[in-house]
């Protein structure tokens, strides 16, 4: 063993370099994969007739595709990193200030408190859009997704979570009728799972882990990880460009979802919300894509970045501050969706309630 | 499959693919499943367990998706991680071939580093890789296969955080915080991992 391949620790690089080094040899024999197409195809009852050939060049143009992107992205990426090391306010920046002073301002309004023995009720309505392929037809519709978490006042007792499939659909590309004559069936079994734990934390056991123990996040926020994130804009963008660092199809647009998915929570305290607003106001490329946008009749201002064909919006109600979700459109469009579609939408709504399981009325 | 005038959306990216396989003629759909997602699903398990058993275990993801089709919930997450996900469960029963294959490729390190002597500067780098890849594997075998799972399906399979944690039912938060964890430690011990270690 020669000892300059013996280090005491990798770095990140190493570690890549060897990851992808190793079994990086591997070939995939076209004759074996094709007769498994040909397996799969007889038995969903079709005609395997046609050759695989058509499908190698799919499959072949989507890594290459991919790989290029990937490519692109890491030079934007580095030469953003370079220039972004002092943050510069936004075209937006003003106006995100305004919203954070209104938010500290109104700080009785925009958070209610929760007395001891209630809950923080959080409802987030996801909408995604799915497509039906036919033969020589398509249907593309938005279904949509209710998350309900129950937050009781002192987070240590136990919270509960219910994640509903309503059937509502909304359609993009043609008509649940002509969906349904043309055979497409909709009856997917109902799941509703439930779920309770302290801390919210619902997944201690599957993990092995004693309860309250999960590690807050941006992704899965806990008081803990929401009190030491800094309130300083500039040291918020800064932790903001770390944890996003590598990851998302655009580093800009990242700082967007990550903001987003903080927010998305119901969690954040008046005073982190202000200060992710202002930091927003540092992030290139941030603009209002619309001034009265509509999210589930909720009215307010959208603010988005475009990226890899795909603007990302967040909705802030401009009289409270309050966040009031996200939405993504395609600016290139698929087959029988046009560009400008809403792809995938979430709204989120907050209250107080008595119990556990409680529904706030309306 | 015939190419008509409206197509199924192949220009789709994989991170919003999230067809309805509800549909009254599943090989249509199933078609483009493999002509799109086959091959790099092959790749990332032929990475795992070999070549052989990769071209088994993609046959039956997608048999297994065929037949599943109706638990697919589009709502829930992308196809790529619900197939990724139907195949990690599969590859559990072979978990045992690939800890086997990573100690055999591990103990390969010693061939690798001993050829480099003389050679020009582009050898000796692949040569340095392979030592290095060879370490790798001797620490990857000593990872929990849910460890294990996390880092593949992000390196070698490129799914993101989201989707990882789709394909393996647990939260998002879990996949970067594990992701984190597992790197760390690799970082630390796979440079001090002894070759040929049983």
């Amino acid at each position: 063993m020669s000892d300059d391949t013996v280090r005491e620790i990798w770095s990140d690089d190493d570690l890549d370099l060897a990851l992808r080094t190793l079994r990086s040899d591997v070939d995939t024999d076209t004759a074996v994969l094709a007769r498994s197409r040909t397996e799969l195809i007889t038995a969903a009852g079709g005609t395997p007739a046609e050759p695989a050939a058509p499908g190698r060049n799919r499959s072949r143009r989507w890594p290459w595709l991919a790989a290029a992107c990937a490519t692109a992205v890491a030079l934007v990426a580095s030469l953003l990193l370079v220039r972004l090391d002092q943050p510069e306010p936004n075209a937006v920046a003003a106006d995100l200030n305004v919203v954070a002073d209104l938010v500290v301002d109104r700080v009785a309004v925009s958070d209610e408190p929760v007395p001891a023995g209630r809950y923080r009720y959080i409802a987030t309505h996801a909408w995604w859009m799915s497509t039906a392929v036919l033969p020589h037809d398509s249907f593309s519709y938005l279904e949509e997704r209710v998350i309900e978490t129950w937050v009781p006042a002192d987070e240590r007792q136990e919270w509960l979570r219910r994640d509903t499939v309503t059937g509502e659909r909304k359609w993009i590309d043609g008509t649940e009728e002509e969906a349904k004559a043309a055979g497409v069936s909709f009856d997917r079994p109902p799941k509703a799972p439930e779920l309770r734990a302290p801390c919210g934390d619902f997944h201690a056991e599957n993990d092995g882990r004693a309860p309250c123990t999960q590690e807050g996040g941006w992704q899965e926020p806990d008081a803990e990880f929401m009190a030491e994130l800094p309130r300083d804009q500039e040291e918020l963008y800064h932790r903001l460009r770390d944890d996003t660092d590598g990851r998302g199809p655009d580093p800009d647009l990242e700082m967007l979802v990550y903001v987003a998915d903080l927010l998305r929570s119901g969690l954040v305290p008046a005073d982190l919300r202000a200060a992710l607003y202002r930091t927003l106001g540092l992030v290139p490329g941030l603009e209002v894509t619309e001034k009265v946008a509509n999210l589930d009749g909720h009215e307010g201002v959208a603010y988005g970045i475009s990226a890899a064909g795909v603007r990302h919006d967040i909705i802030i109600d401009p009289a409270t501050g309050r966040f009031l979700g996200e939405r993504e459109i395609t600016e290139e469009g698929y087959q029988g969706v046009p560009a400008g579609t809403v792809v995938s939408y979430t709204s989120v709504t907050t209250a107080v309630v008595e119990d556990l399981g409680d529904v706030p009325a309306g | 499959m015939t190419m008509t005038e409206r197509q199924p959306p192949d220009d789709v990216p994989a991170h919003r693919d999230r067809p309805h396989l509800g549909g009254p003629e599943p090989a249509v759909e199933f078609g483009r499943l493999f002509d799109t997602y086959a091959r790099p699903l092959h790749r990332y398990l032929a990475r795992r367990v070999g070549q052989d058993a990769a071209h088994d275990l993609v046959s039956e993801t997608f048999l297994v998706a065929l037949n599943q089709r109706h638990d697919y919930d589009p709502r829930r997450g992308v196809v790529r991680s619900w197939l990724y996900g139907i195949a990690t469960n599969l590859l559990r029963r072979r978990a045992r071939d690939e800890v086997r294959g990573l100690r055999a490729a591990a103990r390969s390190a010693g061939h690798a580093a001993g050829q480099d002597s003389g050679h020009d500067n582009a050898v000796a780098a692949r040569v340095d890789a392979a030592a290095m890849a060879a370490r790798l594997a001797g620490a990857l075998a000593g990872l929990s296969e849910g460890d294990r799972d996390v880092l593949l399906l992000t390196s070698w399979a490129g799914l993101d955080s989201n989707e990882v944690a789709d394909a393996l039912g647990i939260p998002v938060g879990t996949v970067r915080s594990r992701l984190h964890r597992v790197r760390r430690s690799l970082r630390a011990t796979a440079p001090r991992e002894e070759t040929g270690d049983e």
